[in-house]
């Protein structure tokens, strides 16, 4: 009897593999007849809201797009890696902006500067928003007018604008007990900070570790940019850059006084004013810690707010209007240190670009599908879905900022956004900078260290290059 | 199937003479041809490629080609030239590895040793205790990360309010870090080694042990001078297939320290990953396999010899 | 004391003249509670997954654990297999996940690995064992070799060589390299129990006239199943949970459940509710199998039985 079973067992398991190895037919709901094109993203609430629009243009004109969504820890080897090889499943890729400078120099996405001319209303963007999606060579800092699609090359399209904000709790603010004690403290009064040093003394204020409250969440991760895009806008708001984009120096930028000052508010920020175990911070981890009512202050990428308001996550309050009660947005306020006023956000999202190695036919589908995605129904739909459009008509239209909780301050942000470097070998040298920071947030080294350290590393990757005059 | 009688025993020749071509020599060839075949295709093949590409400067991402450099790779590498600190990440893996495994060898034996004698719910307690090898590596990265987390994790929790013992940050400080994924490791493989003891010790004829009884052994002796001696090969090649796979360890280490804090939990696996797939640098990845692929060999060496010289006693 | 000279066989063990029942119990006791703290210590997390698999986020995010004291849900699980999504016009439609169909592409691809590997090990071990191979040792520390590079040097190279063989996201691509990662493993535990099987028996078949193969389908491959169930249990394992090459080689059509759990990781908000209960529900097979396999695990193999 027994002998019978296992043969059985065997019998079928024999089936089931064979059933592999020839394939096995229907297995996936085929789209049918459809011609279907994937666009190469990762798994978040934008690419999902792509999805759905995907969908619909299927039932609108016949193609089906399909969104690859992998994990965002292998999103950019799942699409380097179809580079290398010169064969892409994917027809369009979404492309953070810092990739840029690799995937043009390696020729994996066509120039799109003419289509751009001819098909999108250039003017209605913000012309440092759209450069950072597109442009390579980059946009210079500080280039005044619109977008130079005369002399520039052109490679993306401003598909999905994202960037940092603080959430803050407005009822806790807004406390008589603690506007008095604040006032007595500080000598001016608890409201929506007026500058970086004043972010420091609200976090400050709030920390009472014996009460499990603290006062400031941010992102440290050593994944991918998280520390890196915390550092760099406390960095640029204290007046400092991180390298001179003319002749590649880092030596003396990264590790200036002003950075290294930042560094040292940001250290103090996590190792004395979050929650234990902040090291290993990204976007969920924070949104937790303001869900569960645990800080004051919370700095992450306005993309995913929505996950702020969610009653089931949420101790905050049983409806979104409840939480809405308590939870409030700004944007970075800017800070005059040494005698220089600087007011930037680190700009997030990401561009969508052709993958060089699809067919001219289907490279052609999907710039129409892009036609599609750009008319103002359509962006409408994406941001009323929950995603965030770059175009600036849109973004300081009525209909837009009524739209979420966070909208006024997000069609402000775009105008002080700011991006760092997307050379080429930008994997490397966000990895030196990434990890260092952590290191130096979680308190194994100083902040001078640290970026000292940066440098040095930086400047041999740089080096090694042979393209950058600084190290001629 | 003819079946074994006597009168069948001159058909059986019989059939053995007409099907002369089935000769001891080719079924050797038939039986193991296949596998071999096989790992030279995919897994050699690869490898002998990498191999040149291990003494070349190259972007397997990029448009020029490879560009040969000799040895230039292994010598960044191995004299700590590198943009990250290998002689450290050596340094830690090889603490990682050795304390691990030697963890799970001794839980895993010592609990077997405890769960071979019968008793009632040993089947169900046995078959619970293999379930943490089941998961896969990334989840229990996961979840230990979340257990281990000092604001939200349980074992924060409970080392606060039961225990009255500070709180620790476990992922933030490299010290306690390297220590969760052993942690993290001995509980995921340990049932490895418990399931190997569990079988080899109860292969052990109980005739052996009963004529020790009979003669009057004492439990160290029996334990000795009959049990180790036969459960040793056993243990050996679990040994060999653990340690080789705890330097390979990296699904763990991705999701719970993720390399952090810094670089301090960087594995050399860790390491080859983040070259080939995040900086792209083909050339010195493929450089830093072959140095870590050398190292495991004479690693496994020394095991094999103590394993053939076991089994030659 | 002579109530102690008499007592004393009947109050050891094994009329050995050993220690007095005192200090076996203490043993005994102290033996049961290291065997309660390595069940506890082995169980607990596995609890919390399941447990966690019933709670809501704000349950499962609390600083201040709920062990039993939560409402328990059965969303996560039904998240598993069809979520809500918001529709342009504000409403909310369900989606089917994908979840199923990783699943499904798991158990087809990772059984079907399984099985060939052990088929083809098992003829590779018997061969190794009971044939005059030249080379012998080489080979076998070759087939070894080949588990001792991390995969992910060879990922680059096998991902190329797929592209340009069309064998990405193909369900035979990764039952072949599955298959390539587990013959190994196979090969040396199999040799390590086909070794203890004494040679006689298939002597004494093949005196009884049967050929080789013969004697190798009928003697051998019947005492080596409790081998093969326990060697079956781990290369299912090593595949089931493989995640690296899983991600960069499959796409859409053969995605497998590892890559897609991973995926469940959105940047909203971990969904602890969802990872766990995904995971619950993708460890089950594989304790099911284990379970049905238990008694073979057990068993070991009768070596020595031909010496007695």
């Amino acid at each position: 009897m027994k002998a019978r079973m296992m043969r059985l067992a065997m019998s079928i398991a024999l089936i089931v593999a064979l059933f592999g190895t020839i394939g096995v037919p229907g297995a996936r709901p085929a789209h049918a007849a459809m011609r279907t094109l994937h666009i190469a993203w990762f798994e978040f609430t934008s690419a999902d809201i792509l999805q759905t629009l995907g969908n619909q243009y299927a039932k609108e004109k016949g193609v089906q797009i399909i969104v690859d969504r992998p994990p965002l820890a292998q999103w950019q080897s799942s699409v380097f890696n179809q580079f290398a090889a010169h064969k892409t499943s994917f027809a369009a890729a979404v492309l953070d902006s810092q990739w840029l400078g690799q995937a043009v120099t390696e020729h994996d996405v066509p120039e799109l500067t003419s289509w751009i001319k001819q098909n999108l209303p250039v003017n209605q963007f913000d012309p440092y928003l759209f450069a950072a999606y597109s442009q390579y060579p980059q946009r210079l800092p500080g280039t005044t007018g619109g977008l130079d699609l005369a002399h520039g090359h052109f490679y993306g399209l401003p598909w999905f604008a994202d960037a940092k904000m603080f959430a803050y709790r407005k009822d806790w603010f807004a406390d008589p007990a603690n506007q008095k004690a604040f006032m007595a403290k500080y000598h001016h009064p608890l409201r929506v900070p007026q500058s970086m040093d004043e972010i420091v003394q609200i976090a400050d204020f709030f920390t009472q570790p014996d009460k499990g409250i603290y006062g400031y969440a941010t992102h440290e991760q050593v994944g991918y940019d998280a520390a890196a895009e915390t550092f760099l806008p406390w960095c640029w708001n204290y007046g400092g850059d991180i390298w001179n984009p003319a002749t590649g120096a880092v030596e003396g930028y990264i590790n200036s006084p002003r950075c290294v000052h930042a560094l040292e508010l940001v250290d103090h920020l996590t190792q004395k004013d979050s929650p234990p175990g902040s090291g290993r911070n990204f976007i969920a981890e924070v949104t937790t810690d303001m869900n569960q009512g645990k800080v004051a202050l919370m700095e992450s990428w306005l993309c995913c707010f929505a996950g702020l308001f969610d009653p089931k996550a949420s101790t905050l309050g049983k409806t979104k209007a409840e939480i809405a009660q308590k939870i409030g947005f700004f944007n970075y306020p800017g800070e005059t240190y040494m005698g220089k006023h600087s007011r930037y956000a680190p700009l997030g999202g990401q561009g969508f670009a052709l993958s060089a190695y699809a067919s001219k036919a289907d490279q052609q589908a999907m710039l129409d599908f892009a036609k599609w995605f750009f008319t103002p129904r359509i962006q409408k739909e994406w941001y009323q879905l929950g995603s965030t459009p770059a175009n600036s008509v849109i973004l300081h239209s009525k209909d837009f900022i009524n739209a979420q909780p966070w909208n006024p301050e997000t069609s402000q942000v775009f105008g002080m956004v700011k991006d760092f470097w997307n050379m080429p070998e930008y994997a490397p040298m966000l990895k030196v900078m990434n990890d260092t920071v952590n290191a130096s947030m979680t308190g194994q080294m100083s902040a001078k260290a640290a970026l000292d350290l940066i440098a040095k590393k930086q400047a041999s990757i740089l080096a090694a290059t042979g393209r950058y005059s600084a190290y001629k | 199937m003819a079946t074994a009688t006597p009168s069948a025993s001159v058909e059986g020749l019989r059939r053995q003479r007409r099907r002369p071509w089935l000769t001891d020599r080719r079924m050797a060839f038939l039986f193991i041809a296949p596998s071999v075949i096989l790992l030279l295709a995919i897994s050699i093949f690869p490898l002998i490629w990498s191999v040149y590409l291990s003494f070349t400067r190259y972007k397997v991402t990029g448009i020029e080609a490879p560009v040969w450099v000799g040895l230039s790779n292994y010598h960044t590498i191995l004299t700590n030239n590198d943009l990250y600190d290998d002689w450290h990440i050596f340094q830690v893996t090889a603490v990682i590895v050795f304390c691990a495994v030697t963890l799970e060898f001794l839980l895993g034996f010592g609990l077997a040793l405890i769960l071979v004698r019968k008793f009632p719910g040993r089947g169900l307690i046995l078959t619970l205790m293999l379930t943490p090898m089941m998961l896969a590596p990334v989840i229990v990265g996961l979840f230990w990360r979340f257990m281990l987390d000092a604001t939200f994790g349980v074992v924060n929790y409970m080392q606060s309010a039961w225990l009255h013992l500070p709180r620790v940050d476990y992922l933030d400080q490299p010290n306690t870090a390297i220590g969760s994924l052993i942690v993290a490791d001995v509980w995921m493989w340990t049932p490895f080694m418990l399931l190997i003891s569990v079988a080899g010790l109860s292969a052990i004829p109980r005739y052996l042990t009963e004529a020790a009884l009979v003669d009057r052994a004492s439990a160290w002796f029996r334990f000795r001078q009959i049990t180790l001696p036969l459960v040793w090969p056993l243990l050996l090649i679990a040994l060999i297939f653990r340690t080789i796979d705890a330097i390979k360890l990296f699904d763990l280490a991705f999701t719970l320290t993720g390399g952090g804090p810094g670089q301090s939990t960087l594995t050399v696996s860790y390491l080859l990953f983040t070259k080939a797939f995040n900086d792209y640098d083909t050339g010195s990845s493929s450089a830093l396999a072959y140095i870590i692929l050398i190292m495991v060999i004479a690693l496994a060496n020394i095991y094999i010899r103590n394993l053939n010289k076991v089994a030659s006693a | 004391m002579a109530q102690q000279v008499v007592a004393a066989p009947a109050a050891t063990r094994e009329g050995s003249g050993g220690p007095p029942v005192i200090l076996i119990a203490v043993g005994r006791a102290l033996l049961a509670a290291a065997l309660a703290l390595a069940v506890i210590f082995f169980l607990f997390p596995i609890f919390w997954i399941v447990s966690t698999s019933f709670k809501d986020l704000r349950d499962a995010d609390s600083p201040v654990p709920h062990f039993f004291d939560f409402t328990p849900t059965l969303d996560n699980y039904r998240h598993i297999f069809v979520q809500t999504q918001q529709t342009a016009t504000g409403g909310t439609t369900s989606v089917s996940t994908d979840f199923p169909h990783f699943f499904f592409n798991s158990i087809v691809i990772d059984v079907a690995a399984t099985l060939l590997a052990l088929v083809l090990g098992t003829l590779a071990a018997y061969g190794f064992s009971r044939f005059p191979v030249p080379a012998k040792n080489d080979l076998l520390f070759f087939i070894l070799s080949t588990r001792m590079l991390p995969p992910v040097a060879v990922l680059i190279p096998i991902f190329l060589m797929y592209t340009n063989l069309n064998l990405v996201d193909t369900y035979h691509g990764m039952i072949l390299l599955y298959t390539t990662f587990n013959i190994p493993f196979a090969v040396w535990m199999m040799k390590g129990f086909i070794d203890e099987i004494p040679r006689e028996y298939e002597d004494a078949a093949m005196v009884d006239g049967y050929t080789r193969f013969q004697a190798f389908y009928k003697v051998i491959v019947p005492q080596a199943l409790p081998a093969a169930a326990a060697t079956s249990v781990f290369l299912l394992i090593t595949v089931w949970n493989e995640f690296v090459f899983a991600t960069q080689l499959t796409q859409t059509a053969t995605r497998t459940a590892p890559p897609g759990i991973a995926a469940a990781q959105t940047m909203g908000g971990i969904d602890w509710g969802l990872i766990s209960a995904v995971s619950t529900l993708f460890v089950l097979p594989v304790v099911i199998f284990t379970f049905l396999v238990r008694n073979y695990l057990l068993r070991g193999v009768t070596f020595g039985a031909v010496r007695r």
